[in-house]
């Protein structure tokens, strides 16, 4: 059947495992960042025991704050290249998110307790810290870390990791580090991107002289948006108050494309000539805020292959056919709808009998290509598999492959399309193929916000700029709803999702709130998943275009962006007083102002842009041995 | 941070006076005299056979929902393999799904699919072939019935294949209670056993999750469950496997403390009446009957082992029998904090002692398996011999590492972690042992800096004595993320079916789903490949490996591939070995850091 060459699979290990006999010297540049490298590994080192001293010897939280300071400062040091070089155990001991973690490797369930600096801080910055708690953190790391750091004195790395280490450390202090995404508590975002930025400047630099000197312009534009934005940084270190629009347009977003532009320039390969497998970031373009950012080929889990028209065409016909329903009534654009950013307009969507409802609200499909999973409980490894469950469910398509393969057989111009775009007959495999290519055709990122960011000459309204910087600060939302998807897709590296436990009763305006009793993620079928934790936790969904896709939460229970607002501003299910330990969000009010939770509204308005994908057939396929489906609806009947 | 700064400044001036270049140039010298290598395509050749959640299977009439094709489940793990013995060309594989999930039509919890391929004469690859089944289905992939049958399965990890071809599928992931089981069974009512071959348990009403965690055979050929042996004990079983007299079969627990049990029919054939013994090396006999008609006793089943002594060992994964010297082996795949587990400890305390190598190796570290600083990061295989009732270490994993990170510039060519699939295969007449990895972790040197884990499939020749982990010969390695399982010889020895579990999404195309392949060409490996010496001086020498599709280097250099165009495709730092095997054939330039150029035609 699939007479495939395996060699892809087989054998890609052999190079990894090959014994390395004598390794030949480096280049000056990375001898010289191995150099400093190390000496910044020592200084971490140094800093934790120094903390841990702190710790062990005071009882005065004051001691501890100046102490954790300057660990922070020797981790910002290093940072850029040890979250490249080792993204693992930079997540998993020492700078991840404070919340319970899964093993993901052994064959058990085994849940961790929050470890490492983010889970040092909540305490330390929390009401009361416990000492004892502290001290067995402080311990961990401690203990953890000499091992950590003996790896990384012989890791052997190339130029090409130093300058992608660079180059997704700007996107990192972009989309994590001035949003605080890892100062949980405390108010050194800001200062603690200065470092980082102050460690990447300095390495950047090594390259320079070694620039051809037609790329001149490109050296100077690189060292004055160093200079700017580490002043910028340093001048502006207060976090509710610091421009984040600003200092992204004029600083971030240039320094992204110039790194790539010096890399390149340099004549170092990427990382796509090193490996035989797709990669989530498209490292040649060149904003961070762009529809070529991510890479569509990665998520659809199809390699590289670049769909041809014909096959999209195929797939938007499908998409709009109600033969692939069971009753010729539904089709994926029924609950999917274009002008609704692909939404329905309902707060759970009808079930195929129009007797009750599908259980969840459905998701918009814009930008929906852009995650490791699908479904708001993460069910779903892929696009492909995520249709699936919509033709066999019985609320949804109620329907096989075999039964939708007869119908489209009944249509010549099906048989046709799918000669010319497969070379066969209707089946299963090609079905899915030509769907998944047509939702990753609705792409779309370029709204005002993204215009802007990319550096257009355009203006944005006062209150859709101050509620970027809202959004991106003070109102926490972008720790979870990351740019530039606005969803739970983890930058910089892009490979998974996030969900949380945000607490969405079942009715806002009940005397006696209640949570909504879906759990979620825990109820999804994989063992790993089925974890205390994740009770009652959703896939955290991109906010693109969410002014065309309410009503709001999996439930469906928050009819404007106004209510969502509120609800997070309370603090979430928690802070609304639901009994909820496991909330991801922290359970205290946000203390937003009414014109605060105006500009956050008008900001979230301005992610709109569907832009050339929300057209709808103009006709479907007609099906000569069956003239009377001919008079089906496009894009089915609701 | 001023420090850090100041370093850097130093360096840079420095650098500048010793600059070397980071990219390769493209062209090629004028002087060039191609010296080509040529990569021939491999004597075996490599087809994908049964794809999860991409192939359809038939599924019977479930949960009120009419027969009909669906999907088939993944995370493929045990292959059975059952011969015709009317047409040698065919033969029956039935695959289990590890994944435990509901499901309308398939059935909740885990699963099975089975199919029939047919080896076609002219290109030896497997076809898979039409049936029709006694139950009306018609198709190539069939779901195995165990809704209707026997009730639905925990996560079916190995199994057995027999000696004359049949199959039990083990069900894994010890489920305690119904709680547990509500993510992956709609159903958790109350399960009265219907099983008049066990007439003690016929009609007893257990609680729905006991009646996972069985040893269930099924029949591939009707795609069908026939009984959980209810007379094996229920355990968190991972595989087993059936002597040549057909009568005596060996089971392993994959658990901390795990328990090694054999069952003798007393009719060769009939596995519904016999006796069930746990394994007890320090007991005179060694093997200790449990009473195999008592239901509670065969519902607890390690509880009841451990009580009357029986040996504890370190997660027991699959078991095989050595069909030409009649031996046992089994998987022991470790865990890494072995002293520091309570139910080990507990378990010793209880008077199971732990098994004779386990006492030795930790003598060996200077300390015993109940102490805390007791580890096991590799596992090892074992062996079993009928003869003598001993069990004793055939490999050891390893080799040992004390550091949890060990630096590629250290790391062994060779280096075996966490076997868990067991199986043999003949190669020119002679046994050769198949050895799964599933590893536990990437620490203490399964992986060369920590890197993500790849497992490796190896093969054993059993004619070596005292074999060590560099007798083990290489033969795959899994997708990024993925679980290599299953591996087993198609009845003819040609082929070898492997499983791809859990594979990690980004793979390309349907190397991201759960598959079952097919390496075929064993017949044809006459002569084993030698690695060609090189002297220290000897210029850039490239010498294909067309098996393994990779070129090996005379020295760890720097390394760029250029098509004819002159485009760069392919960049390899710091390697004595690169896996070309993502180039489509044709002529390509290789270079060196100096510069030498090498002609390289890709078949």
């Amino acid at each position: 059947m699939y007479k495939l060459i395996l060699s892809a699979v087989l054998f890609c290990t052999l190079m990894l495992l090959a014994s390395l006999r004598e390794a030949p010297a480096p280049t000056p540049t990375v001898a010289a960042v191995r150099t400093a490298y190390l000496h910044g590994l020592d200084s971490f080192s140094v800093q934790i025991d120094h903390f841990y001293i702190q710790i062990k010897s005071d009882a005065n939280p004051v001691a501890w704050k100046a102490s954790f300071k300057r660990l922070r400062q020797a981790y910002k040091q290093i940072e850029f290249l040890f979250a490249h070089l080792d993204p693992d155990n930079a997540r998993d001991f020492l700078n991840g998110a404070p919340l319970p973690s899964i093993d993901r490797v052994v064959a058990e369930l085994v849940v961790y307790a929050p470890r490492g600096m983010q889970a040092i801080a909540s305490l330390i910055y929390g009401e009361e810290p416990d000492q004892q708690a502290l001290l067995q953190l402080t311990e961990d790391l401690r203990r953890l870390f000499p091992d950590i750091k003996a790896t990384q004195q012989n890791m052997l790395f190339t130029d090409r990791q130093v300058l992608e280490a660079i180059r997704f450390g700007i996107f990192r202090i972009t989309s994590m580090g001035i949003v605080g995404f890892d100062t949980p508590g405390y108010n050194g975002a800001i200062a603690e991107s200065a470092i980082s930025v102050r460690a990447m400047q300095s390495v950047a630099m090594l390259y320079l002289p070694y620039l051809p000197a037609k790329h001149r312009l490109l050296a100077d534009s690189i060292q004055q948006n160093f200079k700017g934005l580490i002043g910028y940084l340093e001048q502006n270190s207060d976090f509710d108050s610091f421009d984040r629009l600003r200092c992204i347009r004029s600083y971030l977003e240039p320094l992204y494309g110039q790194i790539m532009r010096l890399h390149l320039a340099l004549g170092i390969e990427t990382m796509e000539l090193t490996t035989n497998k797709a990669q989530a970031l498209v490292y040649e373009t060149p904003s961070m805020f762009s529809a070529q950012t991510l890479n569509g080929h990665y998520y659809a889990g199809i390699g590289s292959r670049v769909e041809q028209p014909i096959v999209v065409e195929l797939g938007k016909l499908l998409f709009f056919d109600p033969l692939l329903s069971q009753n010729n009534e539904r089709a994926c654009a029924s609950c999917h709808q274009p002008q609704r950013a692909f939404t329905d307009g309902l707060p759970k969507s009808l079930s195929m009998h129009k007797k009750g409802d599908v259980g969840r609200n459905a998701p918009t499909l814009i930008n929906s290509v852009f995650a490791d999973k699908y479904f708001y409980d993460l069910r779903s490894d892929r696009l492909e598999s995520q249709e699936e469950h919509v033709i066999f469910n019985k609320d949804e398509f109620n329907t096989t492959y075999y039964e939708i393969i007869d119908k489209l057989n009944q249509s010549s111009t099906y048989r046709q399309m799918f000669q010319e775009a497969f070379g066969k007959a209707p089946n299963a495999q090609d079905i899915s193929r030509a769907l998944t290519a047509y939702v990753r055709s609705l792409v779309a990122f370029n709204s005002p916000v993204d215009q802007y960011l990319r550096g257009a000459p355009i203006e944005l309204e006062p209150d859709v700029q101050a509620g970027f910087n809202l959004f991106m600060g003070k109102a926490l939302c972008a720790t979870c709803h990351f740019v530039p998807t606005y969803a739970g897709l983890v930058p910089p590296y892009f490979t998974e999702n996030e969900s949380e436990v945000i607490g969405v009763p079942i009715n806002p305006k009940a005397r006696q709130l209640e949570i909504d009793p879906d759990l979620g993620r825990f109820m999804n079928g994989r063992p790993r998943d089925h974890a205390p934790h994740l009770r009652y936790s959703f896939k955290t969904t991109t906010l693109r275009n969410v002014a065309l896709t309410g009503p709001y939460m999996h439930n469906g229970v928050y009819q404007t962006l106004a209510e969502v607002v509120d609800f997070y501003n309370k603090g979430g299910g928690a802070g609304l007083g639901l009994d909820l330990p496991d909330q991801t969000l922290p359970f205290d009010h946000l203390n937003l102002t009414a014109g605060e939770q105006k500009a956050l509204v008008a900001f979230m308005e301005a992610l709109t842009d569907t832009t050339g994908i929300v057209t709808i057939p103009a006709k479907l396929p007609n099906c000569e041995l069956k003239p009377e489906w001919n008079a089906r609806k496009i894009g089915g009947q609701y | 941070m001023k420090k850090f700064t100041i370093t850097l400044i130093a360096l840079v001036l420095l650098s500048n006076a010793l600059f070397a270049q980071f990219s390769f140039d493209p062209s090629v010298p004028a002087n060039y005299e191609p010296v080509t290598v040529v990569l021939p395509p491999s004597p075996l050749k490599y087809q994908v056979l049964f794809v999860g959640g991409v192939d359809q299977v038939k599924t019977t009439a479930t949960y009120g929902n009419a027969a009909g094709t669906y999907p088939a489940k993944q995370w493929h793990d045990f292959i059975g393999i059952t011969p015709d013995p009317s047409n040698p060309s065919e033969f029956w594989v039935s695959v289990n799904h590890e994944m435990q999930q509901k499901d309308d039509h398939i059935g909740d919890g885990g699963g099975m699919t089975a199919f029939k391929v047919r080896r076609d004469a002219n290109t030896d690859t497997l076809v898979v072939i039409n049936q029709t089944l006694n139950d009306g289905r018609t198709g190539k992939f069939f779901n195995v019935d165990f809704a209707n049958t026997v009730g639905e399965t925990g996560m079916n990890c190995a199994g057995i294949t027999g000696p004359d071809g049949r199959i039990w599928t083990a069900e894994e992931w010890g489920v305690a209670n119904n709680t547990a089981a509500i993510s992956f069974l709609r159903d958790t009512a109350n399960f009265t056993i219907n099983a008049p071959e066990f007439p003690t348990m016929n009609g007893q009403t257990i609680k729905k999750f006991q009646n996972l965690n069985w040893m269930v055979e099924i029949d591939p050929k009707q795609a069908k469950a026939i009984r959980k042996q209810y007379n094996w004990g229920r355990q968190q079983f991972e595989g087993g496997a059936i002597a040549n007299d057909n009568k005596t079969v060996y089971l392993g627990e994959d658990a901390t403390p795990g328990i090694f049990t054999k069952f003798v029919a007393d009719v060769a054939g009939d596995f519904t009446k016999g006796k069930t013994y746990v394994y007890a090396h320090t007991k005179s006999p060694k093997w200790i009957e449990i009473d195999n008609t008592n239901l509670s006793k065969m519902l607890s089943f390690n509880a009841n082992a451990i009580a009357v002594g029986a040996t504890v060992f370190n997660r027991l994964e699959w078991v095989a029998v050595d069909r030409l010297s009649g031996k046992v082996y089994i998987a022991e795949t470790g865990r890494d904090n072995l002293g520091n587990s309570s139910s080990w400890k507990n378990a010793i305390a209880a008077g199971a002692p732990a098994a004779q190598h386990h006492t030795e190796r930790a003598t060996a570290f200077g300390t015993t398996p109940v102490s805390a600083n007791y580890v096991d990061y590799y596992g090892r295989v074992l062996e079993y011999d009928p003869a003598t009732e001993n069990v004793t270490v055939h490999i050891e994993g390893g080799p040992d590492f004390t550091t949890a990170n060990v630096p590629a510039a250290q790391y062994p060519s060779k280096h075996l972690s966490n076997p868990d699939g067991l199986n043999f295969i003949t190669i020119g007449g002679k046994s050769f042992m198949i050895i799964n990895e599933d590893m536990n972790g990437n620490t203490y040197g399964r992986m060369p800096d920590s890197k993500p884990i790849i497992c490796e499939l190896w093969l054993l020749d059993m004619a070596i004595q005292n074999p060590t982990v560099n007798d083990l010969i290489r033969i795959s390695a899994s997708p990024a993320g993925a679980e290599v399982t299953g591996a087993i010889a198609s009845p003819d020895n040609k082929s070898m079916l492997i499983n791809v579990q859990h594979p990690a999404t980004t793979n390309p195309g349907v190397y991201a789903n759960s598959l079952t392949y097919v390496i075929t060409g064993w017949n044809n490996l006459l002569t084993s490949t030698n690695e060609p010496t090189f002297g220290d001086n000897d210029p850039f020498k490239v010498w294909p490996n067309p098996v393994a599709r990779e070129l090996n280097f005379n020295e760890v250099t720097d390394a760029a591939i250029f098509d004819m165009n002159g485009k760069m495709v392919r960049v390899f730092r710091n390697t004595q070995t690169a896996d070309v095997s993502g180039l489509t054939p044709g002529t390509y330039i290789v270079k060196n850091q100096k510069g030498d150029v090498v002609k390289l035609i890709v078949q």
